[in-house]
């Protein structure tokens, strides 16, 4: 017996926490953010802005706030039932795309796309991608493997090239 | 004042809350006579059904302004906002303008896309390649008390 060769997407929205304060507030594009987990104790978003002066995930923010105050980094508290909403509503535009869906977190989930090579799955991936911008605003990620792990791994990828 | 749109805190549809079905009578309501008193119920009409197409793709907003009273959206209007409908045209649509919400009424022209406001007081706003303009949503409904 053949395994069959199976196509699993890995579909991850960037920075999700930024992203969806973004969605509300248009000033906020391309301006350095983070976001503080519940009591302000960690950052647990950042914005692309923030990850390249090198603040790290999780950190105290009384280790950064200094940092963040010189380069006039915008601070959220976390706004969960936000997030929450936003994350409702890309898990189910994207289990309209594939009948195989498995949410991982609230930002990320794996997809079943093995049944849609002969759509190609580049382009499938696009159009999934395109999809939720138009409908939600937020930006995703798309990594394919023939497993979990190498999807996961192929999505890594795509976030650090920023191509797919 | 120039009508500015803000994001309610709580955006989505409730997904706990259950359909609510209100009957709906199928005589019109004319003026001078009475209906008569057999009304019968055609119908019944939840409203979530009926103002929200694509519940993934709509938020609601408020206004803040009086812009657009001409075409119908008043100050502190709700409104039914649907980012899956397509930019056309003559919508009315949520347009951020260089980082701020406005509600405009869309219209392409030979100069380019102007975002008309609907209220002699103010000015249509002409979208030069140097604004940052990004078309937010289309509004659908605009909710109002009489
Ligand atoms: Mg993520």
């Amino acid at each position: 017996m053949t395994a069959v060769n199976r196509s699993i997407a890995l579909i991850d929205c960037n920075n999700f926490y930024v992203s969806c304060e973004r969605v509300f507030n248009p000033a906020l594009k391309r301006k350095p953010i983070i976001v503080l987990s519940n009591n302000d104790g960690c950052v647990i978003a950042r914005s692309q802005e923030v990850k390249d002066l090198g603040i790290k995930m999780g950190v105290p923010w009384f280790k950064v706030q200094n940092l963040a105050m010189h380069h006039k980094i915008i601070v959220f508290s976390s706004n969960y039932t936000l997030y929450a909403d936003m994350s409702n509503r890309v898990m189910k535009i994207i289990s309209k795309f594939a009948p195989n869906q498995e949410v991982y977190s609230i930002d990320e989930c794996f997809l079943d796309l093995t049944g849609f090579k002969h759509l190609g799955l580049t382009d499938y991936g696009q159009r999934i991608r395109s999809t939720i911008n138009r409908l939600v605003g937020l930006p995703v990620c798309i990594g394919v493997g023939a497993s979990k792990t190498l999807a996961k791994l192929a999505n890594h990828i795509a976030k650090k090239c920023s191509v797919f | 004042m120039e009508s500015k749109v803000s994001i309610l805190s709580s955006m989505g549809l409730k997904p706990e809350s259950s359909p609510r079905e209100w009957p709906v009578f199928a005589s019109t309501i004319s003026a001078g006579f009475p209906s008569p008193a057999d009304d019968y119920i055609e119908n019944s009409i939840d409203l979530n059904e009926y103002l929200v197409q694509h519940k993934e793709a709509t938020f609601f907003l408020r206004v803040q302004g009086d812009s657009m009273t001409g075409l119908g959206i008043l100050n502190n209007d709700l409104l039914v906002v649907d980012r899956s409908l397509p930019v056309e045209d003559g919508k009315i649509v949520i347009a951020a303008v260089d980082g701020e919400f406005t509600v405009k009424q869309l219209v392409h022209s030979k100069k380019g896309c102007i975002l008309k406001a609907a209220n002699p007081a103010y000015r249509d706003i002409i979208v030069d390649p140097e604004n940052d303009l990004e078309v937010w949503g289309v509004v659908r409904w605009a909710i109002h008390k009489l």
